[in-house]
Order: structure tokens, then C-alpha cells, then sequence
């Protein structure tokens, strides 16, 4: 007896400790185990997708960081939420705004997911074309980040290859010109490996004539508007894309999908429970007005895009919001409209406005294009006659812009980029300080470096 | 007491459910009619009573307890040869006395040397008293029976120095939260581990019931709670490191050791316990009344709109108002419903909605046991049934229990078992959480009395919701409580077995096998007839069923020496232990049910479903030396190496040894003979211990799903990784010094106890914030050091005058909390906690979690008083002034914010007391927590006076104009509140100071005269009060709030809470 119970302890001892100690997680995929297939990579390019939904980029963030700073939207409220973005709309914010905090690490957390899928895709074989396409996905999505970032902020770090937190801590401001040279190389990158269209279920990814049009968007941005004129033909005599024949038919939840749709952040409501893919009511609101009134006064008289802007109810709901985000809400109390990142009308108007600044022209293609866009509008087309100079065509089309792209997320930038955001916000009684054009540093990433040389804040907060 | 109809009618039900087999039982009694021996056990030295001492015919099972006179009555076997008694009691010597052929033996205990001979239950053994070395708090069965609690933690309050039960909740069967010795941890667990007759148990069975709403979560569940409080027999806490380094890296927040009853060589003794009470809240807030509300809600349109029309008056009706779009807006009119309150017609519509959720509700318990045994088998079985109702409508919690302890000795063998099936039922309500998260509590406070609870065709009034004229969307509470069906089920089979073997003399072996098995089954339905807020209408009915099932197995193989030789005593354990846990959940969620008829989610479309395994292992081997000198010089040491499938890989195995030694002065020969001195105890430990409270696989770079969707609404699978990896993640350790004494003067007359600490808590686990650009915003890391040190005290009394007993306990703790070290650049940790503004700040130097907010100082009562100070770019007078900390002559709510409080009491303390006279028992419980602060974000609804819910009563006081500014405390009424008063601030930030009586209870013990004829060898009812009284001035429910009890770095948040229940309770004790 005593002997077997010294034997059964003793048996207890040697049991087998490493198997018995290294559990893995079987219920949720791990880093170790992924990255291998070409199903992993579909799976990391859908989620690199999957964070321009989020609520801190396109999935309601934006719309305060663009639109309600600007001068197409307001928010009343000083009390609610902490008056987070009534302190945006009156440029108030402190830098501890946790929008802007938020925003800025989704932009990031997007950024990571693509560097990822970048950096490990070359060590695993799959098939040609398929690789070219993710690639090519992880370029427009890493480079549409990067946009958002350099517009927002200024210069950021510009990381393009995954690092450890460690690494992290020793990453720096890069120059703006750096960042925009990166999201160029990305952009042409994307261009040449995305496909023309997609077909069925694959639908809504980035083609690459949105790498193109993004393109020549982000070189209007950075006034290369010969380079910009050369991209945006491309894009335009590609006839992929086309102007709906109804304005209001582009914005139609029943109408996802269509031709004018350059590249859209995709939506669906009603899905609920962890992974909801639906988003809020974009400005909707049940105290009262959120859209400027200068907004609905510049719409010409029988303007189509004016009744867009214009709040309507929702059945059995509380809010009213601007038609073009029209759709009524689900059980789950979502909605399912798409954002237009970059519509047919917008590559139009960018064109119109690179053939002017690259030289001006009285009648040519830059005033054919911008009055596409109006007649397609119902209101009169403007005359060689009317914009009789550079100066003239480029205040017809950046007011066009506005009209066009209302609450689009365009018209802060626009504004920025021409120059006229003070002198514009000053018409609906806000003053921008000049240091405000663009965001502070969120103050936990000041606080985290703790670096004014490597890492300092916007001057002037 | 019983004046409503309902009352009595539950008193006639409850009496044929309790009383009446009762009866039954007493009647059953088999008859024992032989010689019968009366007399009295006495205290040797004063010669009173001693009540409760057994009395036993040697060699038979035969046996008695004394009444409260001391008095017993015991019947001796016509046949019995020479018959002797054997008379014990705790404290005494035990005393022999041959019956002769007396019949009346009188008999006078000596009392031992003091009470510290009593035995005391450390990890993996047991001691005597009086050689513990380490800072052990220990309470027996008789200290926490008879309240009408759900759980024994509960009973615990105040009752140890140094161990802070606050019930944060009031929901039946809601988890408590128990802290020793503060707080330690800042991301990990903070409860202590629980031992249940040597199987440690797992805490992740707490948060088994998930949520209804992840950013409002509800209140865990007790898992404590299936166990029946009149089985315990004995509660011990390890609280220094040294006491609980034996449990390794699950010893750092404290160690319950918890020991069922067991059966006594001896009598079989059945006893019945059992009480029945009714529950009340303790609490009803003061809210305004539906025309003190309207005339507040249309003052608040006044201001708005004037404020946006300064040339317009009050009077201005409604058309002329919207007729302009500068101040035309839902806002500024007055709302057709409030218009008919603010001429003072009488009549309408004034809802007490407090009083529509809360009732007056039940609770019972009923233990019915029988225990004895002899020389080779003993046993205790027990079977209990509690039941008890919520005081807010369709809540409550009952449990159906067993128990089985069984022992049986053979030779050197013994071998037994401990089996404890539990079947538990919870009706749960949403109580915590705001109005916004379907918080019934939130919903009746803020939503306003003008509405009806019910229309007049007997549905639910729902015109709160979507009322428009910019008012917030509330939901009726009455039909959240009451239509929302939400129903936990859980079946727990919790036990264990053992082998012991003495080997040779002195050395054994055993080995314990134990298992705690839980299923927990949670549905969900949410009908049609709630409406969704800002959605009017029936709602589409949601719907979820989740299924937990939790194994968790235990094997332990431990040798134990323990031998004299001479002065000299040693003992030794080495043990090896494996521990595993394997939980698997599963989860369906419905919707678009067709109609309300059936409820399972059959009847629906399932939306989402999930399927989900974790698991933990533990790999431990532990040691334990102790040397005894003549009772005189203690020393021990112990070591126990734990390694777990929780910890980075290159971080697997940690070691966790203690120290720890005592001197018995009183035993030295200068003091051996002392009089006034019965004992006194100088001891010091230092150990390390762990806390592995961390989650399952946070070491590893899990993948999320991040799905998108693609074509024609068609949602495409994503996946992306949630976390960084850190391999090298670990246990939080601690090291924690403790310097005290017992001491015993007078014989038990005085007991004096004191502890200091000083622990200090290192590689504590932070979600360190990362630079966003790496794609996270923070990462797990083992960086960060707190320190909690402080003093502990507990004076005791036993004293008798004549016939009147009286015993007291009291204790008093302090602790200091102090972070030492945070991340890499030691920047604050700032949170928010229900709302944005509601932040919280740990910085090197101070205290976890302080409150970091405004300061508010009252209202500018005049634009005089504005022009000469700061205020915000909207401040009009009657708004709030808020203090401009740093001076710069700018308010700015992020740089003029400072610390405003701290969750962390001064001091807490506890006192116990008990008088006997004459079969007379009269007991008291206080409780009492003193310098904590309450951030109180109920009062961002209730005292906001925007007039859009209801407002508590103080806001008749508020500011109306320059002549009449009230008490300059409350803000102007505005629904479109200027000058940024709902900012978190001073306003929002109460006292949660409190002493509280915990329970009075009256007993009467029948006289063994009587009780004999009745066949009882003891009989007492009793009536007993729980929480009858709070002093306090918080202004809500219940001080011990905590919105969020398992988040270190934001307590002490209240933001709606279920309020406590004061129990009125009659109950008896019986033994047979």
C-alpha cells in the first residue's frame, strides 16, 4: 500500500506538462495560424474593407469631421455627448476630442490590416491575377487611408509594413510630400493590379478605375493638375462609369451598386447582433435643423439636388433626415445606405476643374464636363460667355461641387485645398482660426510619444 | 405589518407551505421514554449558564445541548452500566462526571487557556489558533445564520477587519463585491479566490449570463449563491500573502476558505431552519409630481426659446413660435400635454412611477439536515429551499439544494465524499444601466409623471417614446419590466471526493479528486409590445438563448508529516495539483417573430448564432515546512510553483514562497503565570503571491471576424487581428509584509487583534496604451506597480453580569492605495465611464480610478457675477460656474479638470454585538464605510433641469431669475441648456459615506422543559431585520454602487442600480 501510493503520487509528477499547459484557442483564429492561403488573404483583404464602416470613419465620423466643420452642416448641441461635435462645428475642440483620438487609430487600425496583407502575400503561392487583385485592394485601401489622414492631420507617420508596438513608439511625423508620395505609389500600384469590374458577389471592391479617379483626386489635392487631367481621361474614356440620368436615383438603397458608383463604402442594415453592417441615421436629428440653410439657398431655383438636402420623416421613428440618406430603419434600428467615396459626377467635375488650372480654356472639354453635371441637374448650363475667366470657371466649379457633393464629404477639403474655408465659414458666423484648418493631434498619441521634436503637435493647439 | 390584503394572503400560503409540514414533522417523532438526567453546565469561574454545551452518555450517541440557561435534560438507557457524561464546550475543558445515582448533575466547566485553541482552516490543513503566524480572519456557522440573504458573502459584511463586502446591487442573486485588503489590480480580476472544502473554484462562471447591452453591462450573477449558508460551518480569509502564497498565483486578491458541516461521531441530530419575510426598498428617491413637472418642463421652453427670441415673452403661443426658423424649433414649444397641469386643473394624470416598479415582496428559506454518525461513518445531509422575490416587479431568484458530506474510516483508510447539487432560477430585470439601455430603474426615475402607466383599454402608455417636442424617447418601465422576459436557469453539481492513508505514524497521503460542473441556460425575449425607443409602434420581438456549460476538474495528490518529539513539532506538506477548466457557449439570437405567442425562438428568424470554447489549465506543486517550538517559537515556510496555459509562453512557470513566524509570549515563563494576561501572539509573514485573474489567451494575436459586405447585399466573411501578441505575458504579483498580534487578556474578557501591511503589487497588467499607428490603441503588458498598505483592528468582548450574557465585536480597517509605476512613459490612465465627460484618472502617486472632472460651484446667480468670472461662451445667468482650476481665466473641460474624489474609503469598519438573558437573544450588525465619493451620473438625468424626464424634488430650488435665484445650487430650467451644466462635474460627485444596520435579530430559545416535551433538543424564533436603517446622504439609492464592479479603473459610478431590500424576517431553529 505504501508503496502504490507513493507510486501514485509520484505518477501525479511526471505528468505531461507541456501538452497540458499549452492551450491554444480553438474558437477564435490566431495570427500563428493565418496568412497561408489564398482564403486567409480574401479573408484579410473583406476586413480591411470592413473598417471603412466603422463608426469613426465613414460610418458616421466623418460626417462630423467634414461636413459638420464645414459649411454644409452644424450640430446645436453643446450638452450631448460633451458636446464632442458641437465643439468640432464652433472649432473648439480640445485635443482630447475622442472622435478625432478614435478616428485617427481607425484610420490606422485600416492601415495595419493592409500592411499586413502586403507584407506576408508575397511568401505564400497563389494564383497570379488572384494576388495582383489583393494586392492591389491593400494599395487603394492603404492609400484611401492615408488621404483621409494627410487631409485631416497633416504630416503623420507614414508606416508601410506592419511593426510591433515597440516599433511603434519610435515612428515619426513624416512630411505631407512623403505621405502623398506614398499614397501616388499605392494608387498606381492599385491601378495596375485591380481588375476593370468585378461580377456577382465580388461587386463593390476596388477597381481600378476607382484607383484612377483616386488618384486623380488626391493629384488635384496636391495641384498636379497636368499629371491629374491625364489620369482622370483615363478614367473617363475608360466608359466604365456614367451619370445616372435622375440625381436622386444615385442614392437609392434599392439602387446600390449602380453606374455612377466609382468606389462606395458598402452597407446592409437589419444584420445586427455582434457584427452589425449597418450604420445610424446619417444627420438625423429630433431637436431640430442640422443642415445649413446657406447650404439649401445656393441650390439654383428647380435644382434636383436641392430636395436631397431637405429632412424628411422616418416611419416609425423619431428622426428626420436629408433625403439623400433616406432609408427606413430596420428591426435592429439600423440603416443601410452606401457612401459614396468617389461617384462618376465627382471624377466629372475634378476633370473640369484639372483642364482649367492646367489652362483655361472658354469653351472646351472642362466647361462640357462641368455642365454634364449640371444639365443632369435641371439647371441651365453655364456659357463660355459666363465664366469668362480661369477665376470664374474655378468659383463655378467648386460651387458646383458644393451643390453636387453636398454632405458627400468633399466640401471641407474643397475648401482647404482652394483656400476659401475661413472666408466661407465666416458667412455662416463661425470663425476658423487659421491653425484649425486642420485637426490637433489626438492627445493621447502626443502623450504616448512624448516627443515635441519627432512628434509635435499642430502649432497652434 | 400585515395590512394589505396580499400580505395576508402570502401569510396563509406560506403557511401551509412551511408551517403546516412542520407540524407533520414534530408529530412524526418517534417516542424515547427511559431515565432522565437533568442538571445545569456552568462557567467554573462565575458560575453563570453556559449555553449551547453538549452533553453526551459516553460510549452511545446519545447526547444533549444546553438551553440558553445552560440547563439540559438528557435521557439515559434503563440497561446502561455505570453511565458516565462527557460535558464539552468550546473554550472549557471537557469534563467526565460519573451519573451515580444522581439524578440531577450539576457540573462546572474550567475554561481552556483561552479560545485559541480553536481550530482554524488554512490551505491544504488545519491549525490551531494559537499557531497561526499569518493574518487569518475567520467566522464560524452561529456568526452568519439566520439572515435573510441570497449568499454567505453577504453575511460576511463587517464582520473581519480588512475584508469590504459592498452589494452593489439589490437584484436577488446579483453578484457582491468582496475586496481584501483594496485593490491590487488595476485590469485583472479583483475577487478573492473561493475554496469550497479544498476545490478552488472558478471565477469565470460570474460572467456565464453575458449582457443585454455590452456598453451597459448587467450586473454578474452570484455564483456563490448556490451555496446554502446553513451548511457552512466555518468562513476563513487568508489575507496576507504569506496565508495565501500556498494558493500561488491565485492569492494575490485573498483567499475564502470556505468548510461545510460534517457529521459528529455520535447522536443523529435533524435540525429545521427556516425564516420567512417580507422585502421593501430601502429607498424611494424624492422626484417632482406631474405639476411641478410641467411647470419646470415649460420653464425650460420658455428659456430655450427666449434665450433664441430675446424679444419674445413667455406667452407667446406655439404657432407664432414655429413661425420663425431662428427660434422655431420642437424645442421651444410647450408640449399640448403639459399645457393642462400648468392652469392647475386638477384630476390629471400623476404618476408615482417608483412606486408603479417596486412592491413589497417575499422571501423564505427552509434547511432541513440530519448529521451524526459513529466510529467508521459519518455523515451530514441537507436539503434547502430559498426563495426569494425581487422588490422591483417580475425579479427574483430560487434555489433548490442539496448536500451530502459523507466520511468513512477504515483502519488507516479514510475515504469520503462531499456532493453539493444545486438548481438555481433567476427572473432577471435590467436594473443597472441608464434609461437608454432599457434600465428599468433608470426608465421609472427619469420618465415623467405626467404619463399614465397604462391607457384606458388596459395597454401599456407608451407617449414617453417618440413624444417629440424635443423631448428624450423614454420607454414605459412598467412594461420593460414586466413584458421583457428574461430567465436564468443554472444547475451546478459542485463536489469532491478523497482517499487518506496514513502511511506511517505521522505521514499521509491524500488525494483529492474535485469537479464543479455548471450549466447555465439564458432566454431572452423582448416582445412586440415594448417599444424600441425613438420607434413608435408594436416592435418586431428580439430574441436569445445562450447555453454555458463550465467543467472544471481538480486532482491533488498531497503528503502530510506531522510529528513531536519533545518540545519539538514539526509538519510538512508537498503536494502536485492540475487543474483544468473547459467552458463551451453557445448563443442564438432571433428576430422577426410574427407575432408574441411564442417566444422561443423557433418562432423567429434566427439572425446570429455562435459557438464558443475556452479553456484554462493550472499545473501546480506546492510545499509547506512548519516548526513549533514548545508552542512558544513558530516558523513556517511554504512554496507553491504554478504554472498555466494563461501565460506567454516564454513566461509559463511562476514561483511563489512565503515566510512567515510567531512568538507566543504568554507562554514564556515571566508571563506564564499572569493573571490579566491569557495569551499573547507576536507574528510577521512576507510572501509573494499572484493574481492569474487575466484572460484566457491574451498572449496570443487573436484574429476577429470583421465582416464586409460585397454584390447585391451580400456579407462576405472578414477576419483581422484584435490584439498584438505578447509571449511574454504573466501573472500580477504581489508582495505583501504583514506585522501583528493577538492578544487575550482576562480570559476571552478582552480580545485584541492588529495587523499592519504593506503589499506591494508589481508587473501589474495594463492595457498600455501603444502609438495608434501600430493598428491598436493599446496592448496588454506586465508593467505598472500599485502599492496597498494599512491597518487593521478588532477588539473583542465576552462578558456576563448575572444572568445577561453580552459579546462584542468590532473592527476597524484603513487602507492606502497608491500607484507606484504606470507603462513605459507613466502618462495617466484616463477613462471614460458611462458618458464622455465621466472620467476617471490613475497617475503615479494617487489612489486607482479618482474621479478627474470639473469643479462645480454652484450657479451665477447674475450677469454681474458672470462679466467677473469665467464661463463658457453660452453662460447665461442660472447656469453653472465651474471653477477655473488652472487659472488661465478660459473654461476648458480638458485642461481645467481636476481630481474630485476618490471610490476608496477612509476607512471602513464593523460592529457585532449580542446580548443573552434568560433564553433571550438580541443581536446587532453595523456596517460602516466612511470617506469614499460616488459619481452619481443618475443626477445627469434628474438634475439637469431640462425638463425632458423628471427631476428630483431639489430642483423646485432652482434658479428662476436674478430676484429669485433659489438656494444658487440648481441651474436654470432650459431644455436647450446653455453653458454646458450637463458637463460631469463636483455636481455629479456625493459622499458615499455611510453606517448602515445591517440586521437587528430578537431570539427566543425555548426552555429544555419545554423543548423536551416537544421532543426538541433546541427550539428559538426568532425576528429579524435586515438593513433597517442607512445613514447616509447620498442622494441615491444605495452608496455601495458600482456601475461597472469588475473595471478597477472606474468605480464607484452610479447609473442606476437595483436598490437594496430591508427584510423583515420571523424565523425558527429547531433540533430533534
Amino acid at each position: 500500500m505504501k508503496k502504490l501510493t507513493l507510486l501514485l503520487f509520484l505518477a501525479g509528477l511526471t505528468a505531461c506538462q507541456k501538452d497540458f499547459l499549452a492551450l491554444k484557442p480553438q474558437s477564435q483564429p490566431n495570427v500563428d495560424n493565418f496568412y497561408l492561403t489564398a482564403n486567409d488573404f480574401n479573408n484579410a483583404v473583406n476586413g480591411a474593407y470592413d473598417v471603412l464602416q466603422s463608426n469613426n470613419q465613414y460610418g458616421n465620423d466623418f460626417n462630423t469631421l467634414i461636413e459638420v466643420r464645414g459649411d454644409n452642416a452644424f450640430d446645436n448641441d453643446p450638452s450631448a455627448n460633451a458636446g464632442l461635435r458641437y465643439n468640432i462645428d464652433r472649432f473648439i475642440e480640445p485635443t482630447t476630442n475622442t472622435i478625432l483620438r478614435d478616428t485617427w487609430g481607425s484610420l490606422y487600425i485600416g492601415i495595419n490590416r493592409t500592411n499586413l496583407i502586403l507584407d506576408k502575400i508575397d511568401a505564400v503561392t497563389i494564383d497570379a491575377p488572384l494576388k495582383a487583385r489583393y494586392k492591389g485592394e491593400a494599395q487603394f485601401l492603404r492609400a484611401l487611408s492615408y488621404f483621409n489622414l494627410v487631409r485631416l492631420w497633416g504630416a503623420v507617420p507614414l508606416v508601410l509594413k506592419p511593426g510591433s508596438t515597440t516599433e511603434a513608439r519610435s515612428y515619426t511625423r513624416n512630411p505631407v510630400a512623403d505621405v502623398y508620395a506614398a499614397i501616388e505609389k499605392d494608387l498606381t500600384d492599385a491601378a495596375a493590379n485591380l481588375p476593370v469590374s468585378y461580377t456577382g458577389a465580388d461587386v463593390g471592391r476596388a477597381t481600378a478605375g476607382a484607383a484612377k479617379g483616386l488618384l486623380g483626386k488626391v493629384l488635384v489635392t496636391e495641384k498636379k493638375y497636368t499629371q491629374a487631367v491625364t489620369v482622370l481621361r483615363d478614367v473617363i474614356t475608360a466608359n466604365t462609369y456614367r451619370l445616372l440620368p435622375n440625381i436622386a436615383d444615385v442614392f437609392l438603397v434599392n439602387n446600390k451598386n449602380n453606374a455612377e458608383m466609382v468606389f462606395a463604402v458598402k452597407f446592409k442594415k437589419g444584420v445586427g447582433g455582434a457584427l452589425p453592417e449597418g450604420h445610424g441615421l446619417w444627420y438625423g436629428t429630433n431637436i431640430g435643423d442640422n443642415i445649413e440653410a446657406s447650404l439649401r439657398a445656393a441650390y439654383p431655383a428647380g435644382d434636383k439636388r436641392q430636395p436631397l438636402t431637405l429632412q424628411i420623416p422616418v416611419p416609425s421613428n423619431v428622426n428626420v433626415v436629408p433625403r439623400k440618406w433616406y432609408d427606413e430603419v430596420s428591426a435592429t434600428n439600423d440603416v443601410g445606405n452606401d457612401f459614396p467615396v468617389l461617384r462618376y459626377a465627382d471624377v466629372l467635375l475634378l476633370y473640369a476643374e484639372a483642364l482649367n488650372e492646367a489652362g483655361y480654356q472658354a469653351t472646351g472639354d472642362a466647361l462640357t464636363n462641368l455642365n454634364l453635371v449640371r444639365t443632369r441637374a435641371g439647371v441651365p448650363v453655364y456659357t463660355a460667355t459666363q465664366l469668362a475667366t480661369q477665376a470664374a470657371f474655378r468659383d463655378a466649379v467648386i460651387a458646383e461641387r458644393r451643390l453636387e457633393l453636398a454632405l458627400e464629404n468633399d466640401r471641407w477639403f474643397d475648401l482647404i485645398r482652394t483656400g476659401t474655408a475661413i472666408s466661407a465659414l465666416s458667412a455662416t458666423k463661425i470663425t476658423a482660426p487659421a491653425n484649425r484648418l486642420v485637426y490637433p493631434i489626438p492627445q493621447a498619441e502626443i502623450d504616448t510619444y512624448n516627443n515635441p521634436t519627432a512628434f509635435p503637435q499642430n502649432p497652434g493647439y | 405589518m400585515f395590512k394589505s390584503l396580499p400580505q395576508k394572503r402570502l401569510l396563509a400560503r406560506s403557511f401551509s407551505r412551511w408551517i403546516a409540514p412542520l407540524w407533520l414533522l414534530l408529530l412524526a417523532l418517534p417516542a424515547w421514554a427511559q431515565t432522565t438526567i437533568t442538571g445545569t453546565v456552568a462557567d467554573g469561574t462565575s458560575g453563570d449558564g453556559l449555553a449551547g454545551a453538549t452533553v453526551q452518555l459516553k460510549g452511545t450517541n446519545a447526547g444533549a445541548t444546553t438551553d440558553a440557561r445552560g440547563q439540559y435534560r438528557i435521557s439515559i438507557p434503563a440497561n446502561a452500566a455505570a453511565p458516565t457524561l462527557v460535558f464539552s464546550f468550546i473554550g472549557y475543558q471537557p469534563l467526565e462526571a460519573v451519573i451515580g445515582n444522581r439524578s440531577v448533575v450539576d457540573v462546572k466547566l474550567i475554561a481552556s487557556d483561552n479560545a485559541l485553541s480553536e481550530v482554524v482552516v488554512v490551505g491544504y490543513g488545519v491549525q490551531n489558533r494559537r499557531d497561526i503566524t499569518t493574518a487569518i480572519g475567520s467566522v464560524k456557522a452561529r456568526d452568519i445564520a439566520n439572515q435573510p440573504v441570497t449568499s454567505f458573502d453577504n453575511a460576511l459584511a463587517a464582520k473581519i477587519a480588512g475584508v469590504q463586502v459592498l452589494q452593489t446591487s439589490g437584484a436577488p442573486g446579483a453578484a457582491l463585491q468582496v475586496r481584501v485588503r483594496g485593490t491590487g489590480s488595476i485590469s485583472a480580476g479583483l475577487d478573492p479566490l473561493y475554496v469550497i472544502d479544498g476545490v478552488p473554484l472558478s471565477r469565470d462562471t460570474k460572467f456565464a449570463t453575458g449582457s443585454t447591452n455590452t456598453q451597459f453591462p448587467d450586473n454578474p450573477i452570484n455564483v456563490l449563491s448556490t451555496i446554502n449558508t446553513d451548511d457552512i460551518e466555518s468562513i476563513e480569509v487568508l489575507k496576507d500573502a504569506s496565508a495565501a502564497a500556498i494558493y500561488g498565483s491565485r492569492g494575490s486578491n485573498g483567499v475564502v476558505l470556505l468548510t461545510t458541516k460534517r457529521g459528529k461521531e455520535g447522536k443523529t441530530v435533524i435540525t429545521y431552519d427556516s425564516y420567512i419575510g417580507f422585502q421593501q426598498v430601502t429607498k424611494k428617491l424624492g422626484l417632482l409630481n406631474a405639476y411641478e413637472y410641467a411647470t419646470l418642463n415649460a420653464e425650460g421652453k420658455n428659456t430655450a426659446y427666449l434665450d433664441r427670441n430675446p424679444a419674445g415673452k413667455p406667452t407667446d403661443d406655439n404657432t407664432f413660435r414655429a413661425s420663425n426658423a431662428a427660434w422655431g424649433s420642437p424645442s421651444t414649444l410647450i408640449p399640448p400635454q403639459v399645457t393642462p397641469y400648468l392652469s392647475g386643473q386638477s384630476g390629471l394624470p400623476s404618476t408615482d412611477w417608483q412606486d408603479a416598479i417596486f412592491r413589497t415582496a417575499p422571501i423564505q428559506n427552509h434547511t432541513l439536515s440530519i448529521s451524526g454518525g459513529n466510529a467508521t461513518v459519518r455523515y451530514y445531509l441537507s436539503g434547502n429551499y430559498f426563495d426569494q422575490q425581487g422588490v422591483v416587479i417580475n425579479s427574483g431568484y430560487k434555489r433548490y439544494s442539496a448536500r451530502a458530506n459523507v466520511d468513512i474510516k477504515s483502519g488507516r483508510l479514510t475515504v469520503g465524499f462531499n456532493f453539493n447539487p444545486t438548481y438555481a432560477h433567476h427572473d432577471l430585470i435590467k436594473g443597472e444601466g441608464p434609461y437608454l439601455a432599457d434600465g428599468v430603474i433608470g426608465l421609472a426615475l427619469q420618465i415623467a409623471p405626467i404619463w399614465p402607466i397604462y391607457n384606458a383599454n388596459g395597454s401599456y402608455n407608451f407617449d414617453a417614446n417618440g413624444w417629440g417636442y424635443g423631448a428624450t424617447s423614454i420607454l414605459n418601465p412598467v412594461a420593460v419590466a414586466n413584458e421583457v422576459s428574461d430567465k436564468l436557469n443554472q444547475l451546478r453539481l459542485l463536489g469532491n471526493t478523497y482517499a487518506q492513508y496514513e502511511i506511517t505514524k505521522g505521514l499521509s497521503y491524500r488525494l483529492n479528486i474535485g469537479a464543479d460542473v455548471n450549466n447555465f441556460q439564458r432566454d431572452y425575449y423582448r416582445p412586440s409590445t415594448v417599444e424600441i425607443r425613438d420607434r413608435k409602434g408594436p416592435s418586431i420581438p428580439t430574441g436569445f438563448s445562450r447555453t454555458q456549460n463550465y467543467v472544471d476538474w481538480l486532482v491533488e495528490h498531497t503528503l502530510n508529516y506531522n510529528r513531536s518529539f519533545g518540545p519539538h513539532t514539526i509538519t510538512g506538506l508537498a503536494g502536485f495539483s492540475s487543474q483544468k477548466d473547459r467552458r463551451t457557449a453557445s448563443e442564438l439570437t432571433a428576430t422577426n417573430f410574427p407575432n408574441d405567442l411564442v417566444q422561443t425562438l423557433n418562432a423567429g428568424q434566427v439572425t446570429a448564432g455562435s459557438s464558443d470554447v475556452q479553456e484554462w489549465s493550472l499545473l501546480s506543486y506546492i510545499g509547506r515546512a512548519q516548526y513549533d517550538y514548545n508552542g512558544k517559537y513558530l516558523v513556517s515556510a511554504a512554496v507553491r510553483a504554478d504554472g498555466s496555459s494563461r501565460f506567454g509562453a516564454a513566461n509559463r512557470w511562476g514561483y511563489f514562497p512565503s515566510v512567515s513566524a510567531g512568538w507566543n509570549i504568554s507562554q514564556e515563563s515571566f508571563l506564564k503565570s499572569s493573571s490579566w494576561l491569557s495569551d499573547l501572539k507576536l507574528r510577521a509573514s512576507y510572501g509573494l503571491t499572484g493574481n492569474f485573474q487575466i484572460p484566457n489567451y491574451g498572449s496570443i494575436s487573436l484574429l476577429n471576424y470583421q465582416n464586409y459586405v460585397l454584390g447585391p447585399e451580400t456579407i462576405v466573411s472578414g477576419l483581422a487581428p484584435g490584439n498584438s501578441a505578447n509571449d511574454k505575458l504573466k501573472w500580477e504579483k504581489t508582495a505583501m509584509l504583514d506585522i501583528g498580534f493577538d492578544a487575550n487578556f482576562f480570559r476571552n474578557r478582552l480580545t485584541l487583534s492588529a495587523d499592519y501591511y504593506d503589499a506591494n503589487t508589481s508587473d501589474l497588467l495594463l492595457n498600455v496604451p501603444v502609438p495608434r499607428a501600430s493598428g491598436f490603441s493599446s496592448e496588454l503588458q506586465n508593467i505598472g506597480k500599485v502599492n496597498n498598505k494599512g491597518f487593521e483592528l478588532s477588539v473583542g468582548t465576552q462578558q456576563t453580569f448575572g444572568r445577561l450574557g453580552w459579546t462584542a465585536n468590532a473592527n476597524i480597517a484603513t487602507n492606502r492605495n497608491t500607484v507606484k509605476a504606470l507603462g513605459a512613459s507613466g502618462d495617466p490612465i484616463i477613462v471614460s465611464g458611462g458618458v464622455a465627460g465621466a472620467q476617471f484618472i490613475t497617475r503615479i502617486g494617487d489612489p486607482i480610478g479618482q474621479y478627474w472632472t470639473m469643479q462645480y460651484d454652484g450657479v451665477f446667480k447674475s450677469q454681474a457675477e458672470i462679466d467677473g468670472y469665467p464661463h463658457t461662451a453660452t453662460t447665461k445667468p442660472g447656469d453653472f460656474r465651474f471653477i477655473d482650476t488652472n487659472g488661465d481665466k478660459k473654461i476648458d473641460f480638458s485642461s481645467d479638470r481636476t481630481t474630485t474624489g476618490s471610490y476608496f474609503p477612509k476607512y471602513t469598519f464593523g460592529f457585532t454585538t449580542r446580548f443573552t438573558y434568560a433564553g433571550f437573544d438580541l443581536g446587532a450588525t453595523v456596517q460602516g464605510v466612511q470617506g469614499n465619493k460616488i459619481m452619481n451620473l443618475i443626477r445627469r438625468y434628474l438634475y439637469n433641469s431640462e425638463g425632458n424626464g423628471n427631476q428630483f424634488s431639489g430642483a423646485l430650488d432652482r434658479w428662476q431669475s436674478e430676484a429669485n435665484p433659489g438656494n444658487g445650487l440648481v441651474n436654470r430650467a432650459n431644455r436647450l441648456s446653455t453653458g454646458s451644466n450637463g458637463e460631469i462635474s463636483t455636481w455629479h460627485i456625493e459622499s458615499g459615506s455611510y453606517v448602515r444596520i445591517r440586521t437587528i435579530t430578537l431570539g427566543y430559545s425555548v426552555p429544555t422543559a419545554l423543548s423536551q416535551k416537544l421532543r426538541l433538543s433546541r427550539a428559538r424564533v426568532y425576528v429579524s431585520t435586515q438593513n433597517p436603517f442607512t445613514f447616509t446622504k447620498y442622494s441615491g439609492f444605495n452608496p455601495d454602487v458600482s456601475s461597472r464592479p469588475d473595471n478597477a479603473l472606474s468605480q464607484g459610478e452610479d447609473y442606476g442600480t437595483y436598490p437594496l431590500a430591508k427584510t423583515t424576517s420571523i424565523g425558527i431553529n429547531l433540533s430533534f
